[in-house]
C-alpha cells in the first residue's frame, strides 16, 4: 500500500469534521475522493498533507506509520499537494515561484544559481505544455495560470503521491487537457493521486477507484467500473429528507425583485431570476458555482458587467451597498465575523448600527434610544444575552447570527439575502433561525436564502434554484424537489470554465 | 531585481536624486565642493545601515520599532565594556546585545504571538530602560582610538571609516536578498505569509533570523555612533526607526511586505542624505527640514502609485 489514512478523527471548535475515516491509495491509481460541501474531504487532503494533524488515527506510507509536523515533513514523504487555496507568490515571478524552497545554488549552496533558476523552470513548463514566460511576475498571472503553475510546481517535485484539490475549478479547456494528459502521465509512472473534483463527469474519466464521504464519515470506497453517476449520488446524500415543505405559490405573489440576464465574469452568467415578496427562495449549488457572486450583484455590493434589475417595477441598479440599503435590500454575510458584525463592540451597538441615521436626532444618537430599540429587537429575534451591553464575540455562534440578522432586520428591509445563515451555528439555534427566516416571508418580505445544505433548504424554502458554473441549472418548487433531483442539477457539466 | 522589475518608479527616483543635486549645486558653491559631496556618504552611514535592515523587516511583511533605542541600549553596552578595558571583546559584546534584542523582539512575535507592532514597542521600552539602568543618565566616557578609527574616523580611499561599514552592509544585505535563498524567503513571507507556510518555508525561523541580523546591525550602528562622538549617551539614537522606515518607504518598499529592493532603499537613503545636506547648507533649519522630509515621504508614495498604473494601494 503506497499510502493510508485509518480511523483520522479531526475536530475543530464546535464541530467534528472527520469522524474515523479511512482512505488508501495504491501506486499508480487514480483515487477519486467525493461528497457534498462539508463532507470533509479537504480536511483529509490537507491531514495527508501535513497542513492539519489529526485528533486520533494513523497515517501509513509505504506500510511504515508516519506523523507529520508540517507539510515539509509530508514533503519530505514524497506526499505533495495542490489546493484550492492557491500559494502562489505574487511578487515572485513564475521561476521563484517554481522552485520555491528548491532553487538551484552554487557555492556551497548559498548563492541562488539564476541561470539554473531560469533554465529549470523552462524546462520544467515545456515537459508539461505549458506556455508561460518563467520571468513573468505571478501577479499578472490569471486564476487558471496561477493554478497550472501551482499544479507544475508539485509534479516537477517528483511525487510518491500526489493531491489534487479541484484542479480544474478554475482551468479553461486547452488547460483541462493539459491537466488530464499529466494525471494520466503520473499514473503510468506509477504515482498514487488523490483526486477531489465536484465534476462526475471528471470522476468517470481519470479515476480508477472511488471514496464516497458523508458528514466527516466514511461511506464507501469502490472501482469506478463498479459505480455509476446515481450509485453515487444517493452514497453522497445518504440521509433523511426533512419532513415540513414549505410552497407558497410564487406566482400569485407581486414581483419584488427582477434579474435579466445578470453577468459578472468569471463567476456569473446571463443569470434570470425572479423574487416575490413574501416568499423564500433557496439558492443551491456546489462551493464556486457562483452563488454568493449573485447575491453580491443584488446587493450592490459588485456590479454586472450584463444584465438588467427591477425592484418592485422600478429599474434597480445600485451603485453600492449603501445605494441598496436605501432602496430597502440588505444583504447577510455568511462571513459573520469578516463582514457582518463588529465583534468587539456590544449587541446593542451592532444592532443599531445600520439604523443609527433613523435612531439619530441632529446627528446625536441618545444611548438610552439605542438601548431600547436594541433591546427590541433582541427580544423578536430571541437573542440569548445578558443584556445589550454584552460584546458580541461573548456569544456564542447560533446567537451571533441572531445579532447579525436582527440588525439587517432592524432597518425594515423589503428585500433580505442571506448567505449561509446557519454556518457555524449548532442545531438547536438552526431550528429557530429557520423560524424566522419564515415569520419574515410571512411578514411580507422577500427572502433569498443561500445554502450549502440541501436539507436546510428544503426546510425554509418556497422554491429552490440551483446553481451551477455561474448559471441557473434549475429553479424547482420544494414540495416536488428531492436532494437527489437537486443535486442532478447542481452537478449539471457546464460548457464555463 | 527580480520582484521589483525595473518599471517607471525605479526611474522616477534615480531622476529626483539627480534633479535635487543638480539644483543644489546650481545654488550652492559649497553643496558642489567634492569634500562636502564624500561627506554626505558618511553622514548616511547610520540611517543606511538602520534602512538596510529595516528594508529586511519591511519586506518580510513586518515592522521594527525597536531599533533606535536597541542601537542607543547596544552602544551603552559598549561604551561600557571599552571603558571597563575589554578591548577588543567590547565589539564582539556590542554586535550580541542588540542582537539579543533582536531575538527578543523574534520570540514574542513567533511564540506569544503578538503583532511586530507590538512587540517591538516592547523592546523599544526594554532596551531604553536597560540603557538608562546601566548609564544611570550619565554620558558613557571611554579612551579607544583604535576603536574610533575602526568604525568612524580612519580613512580609506578618501573616506571616513562609517561610509565604509554602510557599503559592506549595502552590498551584503544585496546579495542577501537578491542571490540567497534567505532572500528569496524573505520575499515569499512577505508576499504572502500563509502561502509561505503552506509550502513549508521555515517561516519561523526566517523571522526570528530576520530581527536578531536587525539587532545585530543595531549593535554595529551603536559602534559607529559612539565612535563618532567618543562617548554614549542612553538616547543616542532614538528616533533612527523612523528615518529608516522613510528611507525605505522613499525607496519604494511597501509597508505590507513582498515589494522593495536593496538598492532602491539606498537611493531612498542617498535622497534624504542629499537633501538634509543641501538644505543644511542652504541655512534651512532643522525643523523645516523635517517638514520637507514628511512632504518628501507623501510625494514618493503618490508618484510611485501613479508610475505603478492604476491598482490598488502601495502601503
Amino acid at each position: 500500500m503506497l499510502f493510508a489514512l485509518n480511523n483520522i478523527t479531526k475536530r475543530f471548535p464546535g464541530v467534528l469534521a472527520l469522524d474515523g475515516v479511512q482512505l488508501d491509495l495504491r501506486a499508480g491509481e487514480v483515487h477519486a475522493v467525493m461528497g457534498e460541501n462539508g463532507a470533509g474531504k479537504s480536511t483529509l487532503m490537507k491531514i495527508a498533507a501535513g497542513l492539519f494533524r489529526p485528533d486520533a488515527g494513523e497515517i501509513l506510507r509505504d506500510g511504515q506509520p508516519i506523523s507529520f509536523a508540517g507539510p515539509a515533513d509530508a514533503k519530505a514523504a514524497g506526499i505533495h499537494s495542490v489546493f484550492q487555496e492557491l500559494t502562489i507568490l505574487p511578487n515572485r515571478t513564475v521561476a521563484e515561484n517554481l522552485l520555491i524552497g528548491r532553487e538551484p545554488t552554487r557555492a556551497g549552496g548559498f548563492w541562488l544559481d539564476k541561470a539554473a533558476m531560469r533554465a529549470e523552470a523552462q524546462a520544467i513548463l515545456d515537459r508539461l505544455g505549458i506556455k508561460l514566460d518563467p520571468d513573468q511576475s505571478a501577479g499578472t498571472l490569471s486564476t487558471g495560470q496561477r493554478q497550472m503553475v501551482e499544479i507544475a510546481r508539485a509534479c516537477a517535485q517528483d511525487p510518491k503521491v500526489l493531491i489534487l484539490d479541484e484542479p480544474t475549478s478554475s482551468l479553461g479547456r486547452a488547460e483541462e487537457e493539459l491537466l488530464f494528459a499529466l494525471v494520466r502521465r503520473l499514473r503510468g509512472d506509477n504515482v498514487g493521486i488523490l483526486y477531489i473534483t465536484h465534476r462526475m463527469s471528471e470522476v468517470f474519466l481519470l479515476s480508477d477507484r472511488i471514496t464516497v464521504l458523508r458528514d466527516g464519515r466514511y461511506v464507501l470506497t469502490g472501482d469506478t467500473a463498479t459505480l455509476d453517476r446515481p450509485a453515487l449520488i444517493r452514497a453522497m446524500v445518504g440521509r433523511d429528507v426533512a419532513e415540513t415543505r414549505h410552497g407558497v405559490d410564487a406566482g400569485a405573489l407581486p414581483v419584488a425583485l427582477d434579474a435579466r440576464g445578470l453577468t459578472r465574469a468569471p463567476a456569473v452568467h446571463g443569470v434570470d431570476l425572479t423574487l416575490h415578496a413574501g416568499e423564500v427562495l433557496g439558492i443551491a449549488g456546489l462551493m464556486g458555482a457562483g452563488r454568493t457572486e449573485i447575491a453580491r450583484l443584488l446587493a450592490g455590493i459588485d456590479r454586472p458587467d450584463a444584465g438588467e434589475m427591477t425592484l418592485f417595477d422600478a429599474p434597480y441598479a445600485p451603485r453600492g451597498i449603501g445605494d441598496a440599503l436605501a432602496r430597502g435590500v440588505a444583504y447577510v454575510s455568511e462571513d459573520r465575523k469578516g463582514l457582518g458584525l463588529v465583534l468587539p463592540l456590544s449587541v446593542a451597538d451592532n444592532i443599531a448600527l445600520p439604523s443609527l441615521g433613523r435612531l439619530a436626532r441632529h446627528g446625536v444618537v441618545a444611548p438610552g434610544r439605542i438601548r431600547e430599540f436594541a433591546s427590541e429587537w433582541m427580544g423578536k429575534l430571541g437573542v440569548k444575552a445578558a443584556n445589550g451591553e454584552v460584546a458580541v464575540e461573548t456569544l456564542s455562534g447560533g446567537n451571533q447570527q441572531k445579532v447579525s440578522l436582527a440588525k439587517w432586520l432592524a432597518i425594515l428591509p423589503k428585500v433580505i439575502l442571506l448567505d449561509e445563515p446557519t454556518r457555524g451555528v449548532d442545531v438547536g439555534a438552526k431550528a429557530e433561525i429557520y423560524a424566522l427566516i419564515r415569520q419574515m416571508a410571512a411578514d411580507g418580505t422577500a427572502v433569498l436564502a443561500i445554502s450549502s445544505e440541501l436539507p436546510e433548504l428544503m426546510q425554509i424554502s418556497d422554491r429552490i434554484a440551483v446553481v451551477a458554473h455561474g448559471r441557473i441549472a434549475g429553479i424547482v418548487p420544494t414540495a416536488g424537489a428531492t436532494e437527489e433531483s437537486l443535486l442532478d442539477l447542481a452537478f449539471q457539466e457546464g460548457n464555463a470554465a | 531585481m527580480m520582484a521589483g522589475r525595473t518599471n517607471l518608479a525605479d526611474y522616477g527616483l534615480g531622476v529626483a536624486l539627480v534633479l535635487i543635486i543638480g539644483a543644489l549645486m546650481v545654488l550652492s558653491p559649497a553643496f558642489r565642493d567634492i569634500e562636502n559631496l564624500i561627506g554626505i556618504g558618511r553622514q548616511v552611514a547610520i540611517l543606511g545601515i538602520a534602512a538596510a535592515a529595516m528594508t529586511f523587516v519591511i519586506l518580510s511583511g513586518e515592522i521594527d520599532l525597536s531599533i533606535g533605542a536597541v542601537a542607543s541600549a547596544s552602544a551603552v553596552v559598549t561604551a561600557l565594556a571599552l571603558s571597563q578595558g575589554f578591548g577588543v571583546l567590547a565589539i564582539p559584546i556590542g554586535l550580541l546585545a542588540g542582537a539579543l534584542f533582536g531575538l527578543l523582539n523574534g520570540l514574542l512575535i513567533l511564540y506569544i504571538g503578538v503583532p511586530s507592532f507590538i512587540a517591538t514597542l516592547v523592546s523599544f521600552f526594554i532596551a531604553q530602560g536597560v540603557a538608562l539602568t546601566l548609564t544611570g543618565g550619565q554620558t558613557i566616557l571611554f579612551d579607544a582610538d583604535w576603536f574610533r578609527a575602526l568604525f568612524a574616523t580612519g580613512a580609506l580611499l578618501g573616506n571616513r571609516a562609517a561610509f565604509w561599514w554602510l557599503v559592506a552592509v549595502a552590498l551584503t544585505s544585496w546579495w542577501l536578498l537578491s542571490r540567497t535563498r534567505f532572500g528569496a524567503n524573505t520575499y515569499a513571507l512577505g508576499g504572502d505569509a500563509e502561502s509561505a507556510a503552506m509550502l513549508g518555508l521555515p517561516v519561523g525561523r526566517l523571522r526570528i533570523m530576520i530581527f536578531t541580523m536587525t539587532g545585530a546591525l543595531m549593535g554595529l550602528v551603536g559602534m559607529i555612533l559612539i565612535a563618532r562622538i567618543g562617548n554614549a549617551r542612553a538616547d543616542g539614537a532614538i528616533g533612527l526607526e523612523f528615518d529608516a522606515i522613510a528611507a525605505a518607504v522613499i525607496g519604494g518598499t511597501r509597508l505590507g511586505g513582498g515589494y522593495g529592493s536593496m538598492p532602491r532603499t539606498m537611493l531612498g537613503v542617498a535622497l534624504i542624505g542629499v537633501l538634509n545636506n543641501g538644505l543644511a547648507i542652504l541655512n534651512v533649519d532643522f525643523n523645516t527640514q523635517q517638514v520637507i522630509k514628511g512632504v518628501l515621504v507623501i510625494a514618493v508614495v503618490l508618484i510611485d502609485r501613479w508610475a505603478r498604473g492604476k491598482g490598488g494601494t502601495v502601503t
